[in-house]
């Protein structure tokens, strides 16, 4: 059974997502300010310079100012790379250490134990996932608790049966619990 | 597991930061040609000549630059947003998907699997998921063959013989479901 396979939406509202691209577009804007800038500052120190020394270059504007164009560039680009991973890293950071939580929950709900919620930081991400996951866990821990209990009750009674005057009182006890744990578990669909 | 495991691999990381760089870089060097070549006739070829044109070009140096960059700004915005759209969906996308199998879960649904696309950057935690409800599943099925059993038994001749049978399976039971 496929379906919803193929990606429907790219953007998800109300997630980390917003905020992870609204970073990198921050970054490339001021990273673009700072090359204007920077490339003017060099241009016009440049052509001051020429105009001042008397003597006229015979090259295009173009080749004139080309060095100016390169160092800023170049400069602005590792820059950028820069700013680029550290943000990138932060990001990351950020969201790895709520997803590796709630995947070390999921492994220990695996074992059975569905007593303990999960609780992620006030600041961390995935809050929706986490509470999805938490009710997911409390469902599964009372019906659990319906099955075990019926199943005490059970062997309580059966071990009451050989010394009790009324077997059959006992017997009708288990058979009571008994469809209790059959009609818990066909609520589950497996 | 070990604790250093990462459920969002490094090449993510690197594969992010690589493409936003190199897609900047890119734009960063084409605005630089694009400089170059709106500029390109040589000076000359008289000293006033020149000095005319180098002081027009003081003038117009700013609002030209910043017109090229801006484009090009535009594309690399451009760029990187389609970047980080994908790789931010790498994570986010596939909690959507996860998100309905734990709901069925809870709803008691246990057929349902979590699928992950090759490139999804957050399938260990839906091995873990996965795992969890094959686990919940084999465990729901040998309770239902023990009840099965616990029926049989009810429904023999004279059960009230069967009180240690009895009492042993509903122990086998409570094992199966505190396992």
């Amino acid at each position: 059974m496929i379906k919803n396979y193929k990606r429907k939406t790219y953007y998800i509202k109300n997630s980390a997502q917003s905020k992870f691209i609204f970073r990198f577009v921050a970054i490339s804007i001021f990273g673009g300010l700072l090359a204007v800038c920077a490339f003017n500052y060099l241009a016009y120190k440049k052509i001051d310079s020429v105009l001042y020394s008397m003597r006229m270059p015979k090259i295009s504007p173009g080749g004139l100012l080309w060095n100016e164009m390169i160092y800023t560039n170049i400069f602005v680009i590792i820059f950028i790379l820069i700013v680029f991973s550290l943000t990138a890293r932060s990001l990351y950071n950020k969201v790895h250490g709520p997803l590796k939580k709630l995947t070390n929950d999921i492994k220990r709900m695996r074992s059975g134990d569905f007593s303990r919620n999960i609780a992620l930081r006030q600041k961390d991400e995935f809050h929706d996932f986490a509470d999805t996951l938490n009710r997911m866990s409390q469902e599964l821990d009372n019906r659990f608790s319906a099955l075990t209990r019926a199943s005490d009750k059970i062997i309580h009674a059966a071990e009451q049966m050989p010394h009790s005057h009324d077997r059959l009182l006992q017997l009708e006890k288990i058979q009571k619990e008994t469809a209790q744990l059959s009609q818990t578990i066909k609520y589950f669909k497996i | 597991m070990n604790s250093e495991t990462r459920i969002i691999s490094k090449s993510y990381l690197t594969g992010l930061i690589i493409k936003c760089s190199l897609l900047f870089a890119g734009g960063l060097l084409l605005t630089g040609i694009i400089l170059y070549f709106s500029s390109h006739q040589p000076l000359g070829p008289s000293y006033q000549e020149s000095f005319a044109r180098l002081v027009q070009l003081k003038h117009e140096m700013l609002v030209k630059s910043i017109s090229i960059y801006c484009l090009f700004m535009l594309l690399i915005i451009s760029g990187v947003i389609f970047i980080t759209v994908i790789y931010s969906h790498r994570v986010v996308g596939p909690l959507v998907g996860l998100t309905r199998i734990i709901k069925a879960i809870a709803a008691g649904d246990f057929t349902q699997v979590a699928r992950m696309r090759e490139k999804d950057a957050i399938t260990l935690m839906a091995d873990a998921l996965n795992d969890m409800r094959d686990a919940c599943r084999g465990k729901l099925q040998n309770i239902t063959r023990k009840i099965d059993d616990l029926q049989t038994l009810l429904n023999s001749p004279n059960p009230t013989e069967l009180s240690s049978d009895l009492a042993s399976k509903a122990r086998e039971i409570k094992k199966e479901l505190l396992k």
